[in-house]
């Protein structure tokens, strides 16, 4: 099914059109024809069980990897499944251009531990993009503060806490003024006690109007940030829109089975981490 | 003080870890005198059954000695170009290319599966059979590079492979080209954890390079052997070329192990 | 038991050095077999291996395995020109690059301070000297120096270099600048003084074995190695390994007469020149006594510079 965001007056043109995207993993089949359109300023959170396919999604559609079938379009770039010839010369380029227009945040923040805080954000502007380096810094430093971290810009990641680690790849990633940002499972990976702080900084970005991706167990930061919710399962979208609908009253039956099974056994964990609301 | 009769559990304890310092000082003391002992009573006895001519070592010693500073250079030098070999080899072994990558994997093979003093004879001897006249001490930096190098290659290898796969990904959805993920973020990591490794080898190379005596280089072994047999002195000459390179090695294991330690701290 | 470990250890220290230390060095009595020969001097055949010493690439292999043509230079004349002859290079390089290998006492060895000494040396200084440049001396194994194709690593050798037919196709030679006995020695444990108590044929009835330098030889039998008792080399040497107390002697007449040059490689640029150069600092050096003077400063006084078939 596609994915169409209720009339909603805020939201910008396409950014991301993903076309009947199919994934194998050896025989295995992952994606099952997945089609996705997200326009600008809008909020898009995968949910679903472990296995459902939400990661391989979002890693599709910046090519780290490589759909069976299918087309991704970011921002007015098409760039079709090639499984044969991924690895061509020109094709690796188109892909790179992919990058450029997305920004990928990662479960583990996979921030370059060699490199300063402020060196991890300007590294890529600098290096790919060309901007100078009282531009990249301002900017790093533009975002570092936005994150709340602008304290930190000396420290190297070792020296950080894993909340903190996830917001200075946000800033990171912001960098390189990406027209979506997409997340994958971006708290699962932190202390209980460190969860609030980077929603909280993705609240802020999705309130802003930062056009986003986020697979995700945080049912309750989904409720509050999403201008749209997408449930999939084996390889499916099972049922996609507003929050206060596939959240609050499902039309599916495995969406719903899927809630009560999640908010019941989640329910303490997420109320402890509500993000200061 | 403040109970007398009831000792808190927490009095015992400094007792308790001096006497745990104590012992474990007592037991380097012991190890460390039993290396004395040893080396001791062998020298002693040498020198006692009218072996070891002293005069003559305080004669020859310093031109021996002499050597060590070749046996450093050499092995230096060599260290450096076979880093060099080493990162373009794990390059070429990673390489997709597969031109690169078989040249690569036939110079790991070529160099490991033959000995080196067969390769240090080859550069010198054979050569210049086809032209190519190298000079003993560059023949033996050259051959000890290339074959170092083929090793570090599979160090170097197993280095860059050790930096987690999320460092790429991270690197490439920032846009970056393949070529820059490798020389800006995989490199400098891997480089980190193969340190430690290049200094285990320069402490080997230390050793190795006695093999380029052959080529009548005046390293050590050369000079020891040189002095031995002018002089029909070869137990204390190889003696003293033992203990130079004894001390050698044990003096860069100690900088070598203190390095390991702190990139082992600083790693996350 | 820290005790008792230590204990071990120091024991087990003990019977290193004990196995450490020779059986017949030092002040203790020679061997049983060497001691009965040792009675009965003369004449009584020793019980010794029917095996020789000598070093590798060196004519006193040849003799043993049958091969030795010892020969005489070739006839020299002065080329029409110098063009592209190696003594143009030299004499712009102002350096004469000369191996030899410094494990023969008194020919050619090192001092502490890492100097070169030895006959070979001042005879290659000399020979530098007249042709008007320095000479720079580089140690390399005989056996590389003999083998030829220097590849250009250095110029000539000044080693005492026995001109042999065999040798001839590599090299060219000089005239001799001296002539020396090869000689045979026997160890000291042996109690062998002379041939007539070698119990086999020479050098028919014999094995050779190899060292890499002459001197290895006599290294062997000082360390008390069983593997032989016999070596050849030549008489100077024995000499000068008997008068630094090594537990050799001479025995018997001279083996062989060796004819020693200077020897060039065929392989090489062209050298008409220099073989000619080189030659006449030679011929002047026999006439106007340097050659005697230093054969007698380095062989005892002896003067081995005239040339034994009176040729």
């Amino acid at each position: 099914m596609t994915v169409e965001p209720s009339e909603a007056p805020h939201l910008g043109e396409v950014i991301v059109d993903a076309r009947g995207i199919e994934k194998y993993f050896g025989r295995n089949h992952v994606l099952k024809g997945i089609d996705l359109k997200v326009r600008r300023r809008q909020a898009v959170m995968l949910i679903g069980r472990s296995g459902s396919g939400k990661t391989t999604l979002i890693r599709c559609l910046n090519f780290l990897e490589e759909p069976t079938m299918g087309s991704v379009e970011i921002d007015g770039l098409r760039v079709e499944a090639d499984p044969l010839h991924a690895n061509t010369r020109a094709r690796r380029e188109q892909i790179r251009q992919i990058r450029l227009r997305t920004g990928m945040l990662f479960q583990e923040f996979n921030l370059f531990p060699h490199m300063s805080v402020l060196a991890n954000c300007i590294e890529a502007p600098m290096r790919v993009r060309g901007v100078p380096e009282a531009e990249a810094v301002a900017t790093a430093g533009r975002l570092l503060e936005k994150v709340g971290l602008a304290d930190k810009r000396d420290e190297y990641p070792e020296r950080l806490s894993g909340g903190q680690k996830q917001r200075v790849a946000i800033a990171r990633a912001m960098c390189m003024e990406p027209k979506v940002l997409m997340f994958d499972e971006p708290t699962s990976a932190l202390d209980p006690e460190l969860v609030g702080e980077v929603l909280t900084v993705m609240e802020e970005l999705a309130h802003e109007g930062t056009t986003m991706i986020v697979v995700t167990h945080e049912m309750h930061f989904a409720r509050e940030a999403a201008d749209t919710v997408v449930y999939m399962d084996e390889g499916r979208i099972i049922e996609a829109g507003p929050p206060e609908q596939v959240l609050g009253d499902p039309e599916d039956e495995r969406t719903k089975t899927f809630l009560h099974r999640f908010l019941s056994s989640f329910a303490d964990r997420e109320h402890a981490h509500d993000p200061g609301t | 003080m403040i109970a007398a009769d009831a000792p808190k559990p927490d009095s015992i304890l400094p007792q308790v870890e001096a006497s745990r310092a104590r012992a474990d000082a007592l037991f380097r003391l012991k190890s460390a005198g039993t290396w004395l002992v040893v080396i001791g009573l062998v020298l002693v006895g040498l020198w006692a059954t009218d072996n070891i001519d002293t005069a003559f070592i305080a004669e020859w010693g310093p031109f021996i000695f002499g050597g060590a500073g070749l046996t450093i250079l050499v092995s230096v030098v060599s260290i450096f170009f076979a880093t060099i070999l080493a990162l373009i080899g794990a390059m070429g072994r990673l390489s997709r290319n597969p031109y690169l990558n078989g040249v690569a994997a036939l110079y790991v093979s070529l160099v490991r599966g033959t000995p080196l003093i067969v390769q240090i004879y080859f550069i010198y001897l054979a050569l210049p059979q086809v032209g190519i006249v190298l000079p003993a001490i560059p023949s033996g930096i050259i051959a000890l590079s290339f074959n170092y190098g083929a090793y570090m290659t599979e160090i170097f290898r197993a280095g860059i492979q050790a930096v987690p796969q999320g460092q790429r990904e991270a690197a490439e959805s920032l846009g970056m080209p393949e070529r820059l993920v490798m020389r800006r973020i995989v490199l400098p990591q891997a480089l980190r954890i193969v340190i430690p490794a290049i200094g285990n080898d320069f402490v080997a190379m230390l050793k190795d390079s006695s093999l380029v005596s052959i080529l009548a280089v005046e390293e050590l072994l050369f000079r020891s052997q040189l002095v031995g047999r002018q002089n029909f002195r070869s137990l204390e000459t190889l003696l003293i070329a033992a203990a130079i390179y004894w001390i050698l090695t044990i003096t860069f294991s100690y900088f070598q192990q203190r390095l390991e330690r702190r990139m082992a701290r600083g790693d996350r | 038991m820290n005790h008792l470990r230590l204990g071990a250890t120091v024991l087990a220290s003990m019977m290193l050095v004990a196995a450490c230390t020779p059986a017949g060095s030092g002040s203790a009595s020679p061997s049983s077999a060497a001691g009965s020969s040792a009675a009965s001097p003369s004449n009584a055949t020793a019980d010794i291996p029917a095996v020789v010493c000598v070093g590798e690439a060196t004519t006193y292999l040849d003799w043993l395995n049958g091969d030795l043509k010892p020969d005489t230079q070739d006839a020299i004349t002065e080329p029409s020109s110098t063009t592209g002859d190696l003594l143009e290079t030299i004499k712009q390089r102002g350096k004469l690059a000369i191996a030899t290998d410094a494990n023969y006492e008194p020919q050619s060895f090192r001092k502490p301070d890492g100097s070169w000494q030895g006959f070979d040396i001042d005879v290659g200084t000399e020979i530098a000297k007249r042709l008007g440049v320095t000479a720079e001396f580089q140690h390399q194994e005989w056996d590389i120096i003999t083998a030829g194709s220097w590849s250009g690593r250095w110029d000539i050798s000044v080693g005492s270099m026995t001109i042999t037919t065999g040798r001839k196709d590599l090299f060219s030679f000089n005239q001799p600048y001296y002539y020396t006995p090869a000689y045979m020695a026997a160890s000291t444990r042996s109690g062998v003084t002379s041939v007539d108590q070698l119990p086999f044929d020479l050098p028919s009835g014999v094995e050779a074995v190899t060292r890499p330098t002459d001197s290895n030889c006599v290294e062997d039998i000082k360390a008390n190695r069983p593997e032989f008792d016999l070596l050849i080399t030549s008489g100077t040497v024995i000499d000068a390994a008997v008068t630094s107390g090594q537990p050799i002697v001479k025995i018997g007449e001279p083996i062989f007469q060796e004819n020693l040059a200077v020897a060039i490689d065929k392989s090489g640029p062209t050298h008409a020149a220099l073989l000619f150069e080189i030659d006449k600092a030679i011929g002047e050096m026999h006439a106007d006594g340097t050659l005697t003077t230093l054969s007698e400063k380095w062989f005892e006084g002896e003067d081995l510079t005239q040339d034994p078939s009176g040729g």
